[in-house]
């Protein structure tokens, strides 16, 4: 009769204390609309007067004085500035873009077959954007700069997203830029 | 020995089954007065899922709880040992008891069924919308964190849910499937969010978060009341290397974006949902009022159902008194709004849905069963009585 009642008692216990949910669930679903994407507050919808592109920057980035072949600059901390440019054609290719920017920053060139070591894809729904990273070498982890960058072609012109600051700075914003990046378009 | 047997004669005493039942007696009266102020899921949690009702006093430095009242699930698993205890220790089965036993059997089987109940049910809502296929319901007060890696083929996104009950301060849920791990750094049941146009210093660097000023409310007790919870979290590299902190809510329609390595992944808290293999469409819904009143007197949702896993097509009515039932899941008309133009369906998954009516009729038939016996011994015992 006890170990009935045990046995009974047991069972019970261990129907409710073996039954530990997973931390999380993965699901597949058919694709659906989760809301708009939320943005920073009072974004600053622009474009250059010669851009067939528009933007949405964010509002802590200062627009600041342009330089040739620039079609936006942006101050985005007090060491680290953002510009976007475009030039025709190629624009000289990946390789050579990607070779210049590492001597900005002190490192000798790479061979067309590390390219991949350096680049990424990050697609939106206006194209497909080319990333690029590159941090310089320094002893000091504070004092190392970065360089962060989207290529990307529209027409016959080759783009350019270029970021470049102080590593930690252009760590910080690179979600930022991401965003920056996604409201490129063209008006219908 | 000696202590099994006080053991035995306690737990199987009738003394304790009056007091449990008496107990149980008030708790009911308790929460039917309760749920008028405070709702039927806040009052049924507080007086009858609860192991002790509690009184929390404030203190000079902190809140103090102390247990005031035995709660519902102490009462009932009191009853519940008290009835097993009793029946083997107490009755000895015997043809002419058949009945009693039988009723014994119903109760502890009513007590089990309920306590299932409360542990594997799940209950809730399916907002349907005329014309709009939909295939998940929502929880009504529980959240979810989700991160969707949108559009892993052309039209499927992957999505990673996370509930309620893991957004544990110092958390550190830590998904396989993608490149960083998630912290979470701070759960509000309820919040109060203003959206500000500068920045604010509350800790969040990325996303619209770093311009919201948030405060914590006390969480709602009011079942027509959502609780607007919020998280902050913060995202970790393989490396160990923070990507930041983000502030999702559930009061921010919309989601935020988070790129990595190249990959887009969406971030948004939301009502918990469960994802079904059905695809619910309102056809049509029906809203009838009593003459010359506002009060309803019946309303009806006409629903294309169509199950995926069969690809199998069918037309459901479902109205205030005829609920629909599809494999353990059953589906009740609950309420509507919108001008007519949405229906809310309320979902309960419950495998242990029979429990009360298998307990129930097996009461009815052990009562009516003891009463019969009982009847023939008496009538048996007269007959006799008269024969002398």
């Amino acid at each position: 009769m006890l170990r009935l009642f045990l046995l009974s008692f047991g069972t019970l216990f261990c129907l409710f204390a073996c039954s530990k949910p997973p931390t999380y669930t993965k699901t597949v679903i058919p694709k659906e609309n989760y809301g708009s994407l939320l943005e920073t507050p009072s974004t600053q919808k622009d474009k250059h007067p010669s851009s067939p592109i528009n933007w949405q920057s964010p509002s802590t980035w200062t627009s600041i004085p342009l330089s040739t072949f620039n079609k936006a600059k942006f101050q985005i901390s007090e060491d680290t500035q953002l510009s976007v440019s475009s030039f025709p054609g190629s624009a000289g290719g990946l390789l050579s873009n990607i070779n210049r920017w590492r001597q900005q920053l002190a490192l000798l060139p790479i061979k067309i077959t590390q390219l991949a070591d350096y680049c990424e894809t990050f697609k939106s729904d206006f194209t497909t954007f080319t990333m690029v990273s590159l941090v310089s070498q320094h002893d000091n982890e504070d004092e190392r700069r970065a360089i962060f960058a989207a290529i990307f072609v529209y027409k016959n012109d080759t783009w350019f997203v270029k970021c470049m600051g102080l590593k930690r700075d252009v760590d910080a914003n690179k979600q930022r830029i991401y965003d920056f990046i996604t409201t490129f378009n063209v008006d219908d | 020995m000696s202590m099994i047997n006080s053991f035995l004669r306690f737990f199987s005493s009738l003394k304790l089954t009056v007091i449990c039942l008496s107990l149980l007696f008030l708790l009911v009266i308790m929460t039917t007065f309760s749920q008028r102020y405070y709702g039927i899921h806040y009052s049924v949690s507080y007086f009858m899922t609860s192991w002790f009702i509690t009184f929390t006093a404030k203190g000079f430095l902190n809140e103090n709880t102390f247990p005031l009242f035995p709660g519902g699930m102490l009462v009932s698993t009191l009853l519940f040992i008290n009835l097993l205890v009793a029946h083997f220790v107490r009755f000895k089965f015997q043809l002419r008891k058949l009945g009693i036993w039988l009723t014994h059997f119903s109760i502890i089987l009513l007590i089990v069924g309920s306590a299932l109940t409360h542990y594997l049910a799940v209950e809730s809502l399916l907002y349907l919308r005329k014309g709009q296929p939909i295939n998940y319901s929502e929880h009504s007060r529980l959240t979810e964190l989700v991160i969707v890696q949108p559009s892993i083929d052309k039209n499927s996104d992957l999505i990673f849910s996370i509930q309620e009950k893991s957004l544990t301060p110092a958390a550190e849920i830590l998904i396989k499937e993608l490149p960083f791990s998630i912290k979470v750094l701070r759960f509000y049941k309820n919040s109060d969010l203003r959206l500000l146009t500068t920045k604010v210093k509350n800790g969040i660097t990325q996303g619209i978060g770093s311009f919201i000023d948030i405060q914590e409310k006390r969480s709602l007790h009011r079942d027509d009341l959502r609780d607007s919870s919020s998280v902050e979290i913060e995202l970790i590299d393989q490396n160990g290397n923070s990507l930041g902190t983000w502030l999702l809510s559930i009061d921010l329609d919309g989601y935020q974006r988070v790129v990595i390595n190249g990959t887009p992944y969406f971030l948004l808290l939301r009502p918990l949902r469960f994802y079904t293999p059905y695809m619910f469409t309102l056809k049509q819904f029906i809203h009838e009022k009593y003459l010359g009143s506002t009060i309803p007197k019946n309303y009806e949702s006409h629903i294309d159902f169509y199950d995926t896993k069969r690809q199998e097509n069918r037309d459901i009515r479902l109205s205030m008194n005829r609920p629909f039932r599809y494999e353990n899941v059953t589906y009740f008309q609950a309420s509507f709004g919108e001008d007519d133009e949405l229906s809310i369906i309320q979902v309960v998954k419950n495998r242990a849905w029979r429990i009360p009516y298998i307990s129930c009729f097996l009461l009815a038939i052990g009562l009516c069963l003891q009463f019969i016996i009982s009847l023939f011994m008496f009538l048996r015992r007269k007959r006799r009585q008269s024969r002398a």
